[in-house]
């Protein structure tokens, strides 16, 4: 046969598909969006990933603003410089000869005659700014006015800080500390008042967040009485170098590397944006390339495999309805002369034509959400996104992933209505002719056991050697057991799928009895075992997504409650702050410190420690920590019991190391071979469950010793429920301090995970429960003439729904706790923890929830007169 | 009247299941219908009637003995093979749901055309001859949920002849008809037989069981009686009709 003729036997087919689609809208409308929503996913998160990694062009916004060269003043008349990471920075190092004699001041260098007539330039850089506080904070220098500076900040209201005493700060800092009115807007009289000297700057502005939302941002204009005043200890701008921004007139490469050089050669280093951006062309090194992470391969690809089965399942489900439907109209074309080959081509033209317009609509859909949905993206990957990197090959491969998803679905239907005869086409007896070409599922019986028993005793000793492999190595482990869990997971997948239909024959033997729905359901149930298949392993996946979710939270949890104890040195409650050692010198500083963090956390108690030297030297124990010097308070907060904290205030030590304390004293000495002895002091030992070990003294006795003390900069505050949302809050203030991470994931996540499974069960449920309508029509009606009650058809669409759910949450239950104990590993949880109650909730749950749903959309009336069709 | 056989069914048995369950739905059946001839089959439900006509397209295979279509035998026929004779040699006009809703007129009578690999202008243009000689040829384009069900038979008895196919079965082509236009469903059958079509039509209706030359009865999976030529169907119409 011609090609030509080949082509045409396709059209029928395509013309029937075409007008189908639009003849079942509804239908229609649904497998299209089951298809074309995880193509609009892949293309938005690779997108959005691809512009938000290191190498994008959307990331040297973040570095450099819009402009084309950023400048670095150093403080050395002639550099050398080198571009690094393929053109992300530049490294510099002054010329041979130079000496430190020949230094300027950067801020002092005008670069304008460096540059070609027609640029312009703007400063930038950081300064420290002091608050009254007690606290620090870092601002931008930037001229919000300024084109150059897009990417780097921007203004939410008021205007750009330009007048040396003015500031912009963010909406987070202007609320926390008391800047806005009620009505949420910036204050008139707003001032940032600075400790010191300094005076108080006024705040003309709310500033965007530079690189990130939620961030704490502080900018000053180069204007700006901070920059070059030294205020600040580590003003970059004042003392290292000073950087400028600059946006250039038209030039070619050629002399924008001539440029390059010339400002080389007046000690300037330049960044260039045209070398990060087309690296080639510029001959620069490619950076070794990162070995790929194996873990990260196998895992994605268990999760794609998985999404990909899913998306099969429920598109093969809607497909098989629709050839179902159909089935009157294949066995007319059989009848009009039309092969097998012509009857699958009926069923997979609707694949291609669904698949055409579901990519087609996926791919629009993925670029209306990342035009639309720029700032919620950003939210959520906490950048801002300017310019999207767009990887056609990317795209197109996902295209090409989604297009061929649904005709691979429609392939499925397709090979089973090719089996069929014309007669019993024409009666409409799809599912009756594969159950009688088959063998039935027992065939399937030895291979499916198999595979089950193979995956699962490979997953599970994957799991053993992976948690062997982690315990040997945790910082490089080897990712092969991970990839051969990933495909033991796989076989168990496969195998499950296979042994389906056999579960669903056994198990209606047992359930088919008692409550006529029920008992008529689960008939149906077993009678159409090709459909309850596809459902019981869309809803197995979707458990099994949620109890490896599950696994993981309670695996986190116990991580932080038992695990993470051996690396824990914070008691609850409390946090550290770190001051710098000038800061902690300073009374008022610490004053000023003090009040700030009683007020802001409430807390109840706060002390630092102060480390203790003799002569020059540090004050050690004998297991090599150099002792401390503190108050009750601290011993309270670190939670010394009350008896050690009585010697404690006799002048006894608090030694929290064991072995250390002997006959009651705790030798103290001065470090190296010749170090001496200097005492030993009365001691108590302390086990306080944590990784603290330390030699806590009192005032007396280091007075006693003739002991110097100085500061350690680090202070301890005490409040009660102190978590991570308080240390936030103080950073506001400039103050920076930690309290004990707890590990918990964020139970966003853990709703986000559970409403996903609902939603995604509930649209299987909906969806075996229109096959299940489609088909039992007729026997409906039936029920119907010799006068069941109208709920018995909702009744009978509730217990199919149940017992597909019931099946579905067992599977997943083997499939998710399988993969999730042994991925578990992992992450080095000595065990594996079960997480019973969420199970519970998931057995329980998904077949109750199937029922409702299942209830829910049945219609109760029906109209005899349908039987017939 | 000729003599060659469009169809020929010699001693066929169909044996539907094994065992216990095992239904014989024909039983040593033989029916010969000449070119030109039509021949109705009547029975009550289960007689075999619908496998009869199944096995006479080929739609089925026999448990036992021959069936040949213009001397072939059908048995020794692939499903590839089956499925060309369909094409080019037997239509089918059924009861109802005669045709692809998804496609018009034109399209469903063009469908044996394309699947056969003609292009679709030429098939077209064949269909639309073929809907010209139903009287519907103004009717090409549309779809089938917008015409009568009398409409839709014409169409199917298109799609039925269309490309010198030599052998139409009907399977209660008029049940589903009023009876003024079940008699015009009978008259164009007749009057492609007369142009030397042979038909078999599967019917409960004595009236248009007239219309054909022979009648054969069928119970329990064979043949009763089978009776001669009857008067013609002209007999059967008004006086004014005829």
């Amino acid at each position: 046969m011609s090609p030509a003729a080949r082509w045409a036997r396709w059209r029928p087919a395509l013309r029937m598909a075409r007008r189908d689609v639009r003849a079942h809208k509804a239908r229609s409308t649904i497998v299209t969006l089951l298809v074309a929503l995880p193509i609009a996913a892949a293309v938005t998160i690779s997108t959005v990933a691809a512009t938000t990694s290191y190498y994008s062009s959307n990331s040297l916004y973040e570095s450099h603003g819009s402009a084309d060269v950023a400048l670095e003043v150093t403080p050395w008349p002639s550099v050398r410089t080198s571009f690094e990471d393929e053109g992300r920075y530049v490294l510099w190092r002054q010329t041979r000869g130079l000496t430190k004699d020949d230094r300027r001041r950067p801020l002092a260098v005008d670069v304008t005659p460096l540059l070609p007539s027609g640029s312009t330039t703007t400063l930038t850089g950081y300064v420290t700014v002091p608050l009254t506080t007690g606290g620090t904070l870092y601002g931008q220098v930037l001229d919000l006015d300024s084109d150059l500076t897009r990417g780097l900040g921007g203004l939410a209201a008021g205007r750009a800080p330009s007048a040396p005493d003015e500031v912009a700060v963010s909406e987070l800092v202007a609320d926390e500390l008391g800047l806005t009115g009620p009505d949420g807007s910036l204050r008139t009289d707003a001032v940032l008042p600075l400790r010191g000297d300094a005076g108080d700057l006024r705040v003309v502005g709310l500033a965007e967040t530079t690189t990130s939302y939620d961030d704490i941002v502080v900018v000053v204009p180069p204007e700006s009485r901070l920059v070059g005043t030294g205020i600040g200890d580590d003003l970059r701008g004042d003392i290292d170098s000073a950087t400028y921004l600059v946006d250039l007139p038209a030039m070619t490469r050629d002399e924008l590397q001539a440029l390059e050089s010339s400002l080389a050669a007046a000690g300037v280093s330049t960044w260039v944006r045209d070398a990060a951006l087309h690296p080639d062309a510029w001959d620069l090194d490619r950076p070794i390339a990162s070995p790929v992470d194996g873990t990260a391969v196998a895992v994605g690809a268990l999760v794609i495999g998985l999404g990909l089965v899913e998306v099969l399942v429920l598109v093969g489900s809607a497909f098989a309805v629709g050839a179902r439907r159909q089935s009157r109209t294949l066995g007319l074309l059989m009848s009009s002369g039309g092969t097998p080959a012509d009857v699958r081509r009926t069923v997979l033209a609707q694949g291609l034509c669904i698949g055409a317009i579901a990519t087609l609509t996926g791919l629009l859909l993925g670029a209306g959400a990342l035009m639309a949905g720029r700032d919620v993206w950003g939210r959520v990957v906490d950048a801002r996104l300017f310019d999207y990197d767009v990887s056609p090959g990317g795209v197109a491969a996902i295209a090409v992933l989604g297009f061929a998803s649904a005709v691979l679905a429609a392939a499925i239907p397709a090979w089973g209505v090719g089996r069929m005869t014309a007669s019993q086409a024409l009666d409409g007896h799809i599912a009756l002719q594969q159950r009688r070409t088959g063998q039935g599922p027992s065939r399937l019986r030895a291979p499916a056991l198999a595979m089950v028993s193979l995956g699962l005793l490979g997953v599970l000793a994957c799991g053993f050697w992976i948690a062997r492999t982690w315990a040997g190595d945790p910082i490089a482990p080897s990712s092969l057991p991970v990839a051969l869990a990933a495909l033991f997971a796989l076989v168990l997948l496969v195998g499950t799928a296979l042994g389906l239909p056999l579960l669903v024959t056994w198990s209606s033997r047992f359930t088919s009895r008692g409550w006529l729905p029920w008992r008529l359901a689960t008939r149906d149930a077993s009678r159409n075992r090709g459909r309850t298949t596809a459902a019981v392993l869309a809803i197995g996946i979707v458990t099994a997504g949620a109890v490896f979710a599950g696994f993981g939270v309670s695996a986190a949890n116990a991580y932080a409650d038992t695990d993470g104890t051996s690396s824990q040195e914070l008691p609850p409650d409390a946090a550290e702050i770190y001051l710098s050692p000038r800061e902690a010198k300073d009374p008022q500083i610490l004053a000023s410190l003090t009040r700030t963090v009683t007020d802001v956390l409430g807390a109840d108690a706060v002390t630092m420690s102060s480390a203790a030297s003799k002569d020059g030297k540090r004050v050690l124990d004998r297991g090599r920590s150099q002792a401390q010097v503190v108050d009750d308070a601290w011993l309270e907060i670190q939670g010394v019991p009350e008896g050690a904290r009585s010697a404690f205030a006799e002048g006894a030590a608090v030694v929290t190391q064991s072995g250390l304390v002997r006959n009651g004293e705790v030798e103290l000495r001065t470090p190296g071979r010749s170090g001496a002895t200097l005492a030993s002091v009365p001691a108590v030992e302390v086990d306080l469950g944590r990784d603290t070990l330390r030699t806590w003294m009192p005032a007396s006795t280091a007075e006693e010793l003739d002991l110097v003390l100085r500061p350690t900069g680090t202070l301890l505050a005490h409040a009660d429920d102190l978590d991570q949302a308080g240390v936030d809050r103080l950073s506001i203030y400039g103050i920076f301090a930690q309290v004990e991470y707890d590990g918990a994931p964020s139970p966003l996540l853990v709703y986000a995970g559970a409403a996903g499974t609902l939603a995604l069960t509930a649209l299987v449920v909906g969806m075996i429960v229109a096959l299940s309508a489609s088909e039992g029509r007729s026997d409906a009606a039936t029920l119907a003439a010799v006068g069941a009650p109208p709920w018995t058809r909702r009744a009978m669409s509730a217990a199919h729904a149940t017992y597909v759910g019931g099946l579905g949450s067992g599977v997943g239950l083997l499939l998710g706790a399988a993969v999730g104990a042994t991925t578990l590993q992992v992450v080095g949880t000595s065990g594996t923890p079960v997480p019973w109650g969420g199970l519970a909730i998931l057995v329980v749950g998904v077949p109750v929830l199937c029922a409702a749903v299942g209830w829910a959309v049945t219609p109760t009336r029906l109209a005899l007169t349908r039987r017939a069709g | 009247m000729t003599t060659t056989r469009a169809l020929s069914l010699l001693g066929v048995d169909r044996i539907h299941g094994a065992g216990n369950s095992a239904v014989h739905a024909l039983r040593g059946l033989t029916i010969e219908v000449a070119a030109g001839e039509l021949v109705a089959v009547m029975g009550p439900s289960g007689s075999g009637k619908s496998t009869l006509l199944n096995l006479a397209g080929g739609l089925d295979r026999a448990t036992a003995g021959q069936v040949l279509v213009d001397g072939v035998e059908l048995g020794e026929l692939d499903a590839k093979a089956l499925a060309r004779l369909r094409r080019h040699k037997v239509g089918y006009v059924f009861q109802d749901f005669n045709l692809i809703p998804s496609l018009t007129a034109a399209e469903n009578v063009a469908l044996p055309l394309e699947l056969d690999g003609v292009r679709s202008r030429p098939a077209r243009q064949r269909a639309l001859l073929a809907l010209d000689e139903v009287g519907l040829e103004d009717l090409a384009d549309r779809l089938p949920q917008d015409m009568s069900g009398g409409q839709q038979q014409r169409v199917a008895i298109a799609r039925a002849v269309v490309g010198e196919r030599s052998l139409i079965l009907a399977d209660e082509p008029t049940g589903a008809l009023d009876s003024e236009t079940g008699e015009q469903v009978m008259r164009l059958l007749r009057a492609r037989c007369a142009q030397g079509v042979a038909a078999l039509l599967v019917t409960h209706d004595a009236g248009h069981a007239a219309w054909a030359d022979r009648v054969v009865f069928l119970r329990d999976g064979a043949a009763l009686d089978d009776t001669g030529s009857a008067s013609g169907p002209e007999s059967l119409l008004p006086e004014t009709a005829r």
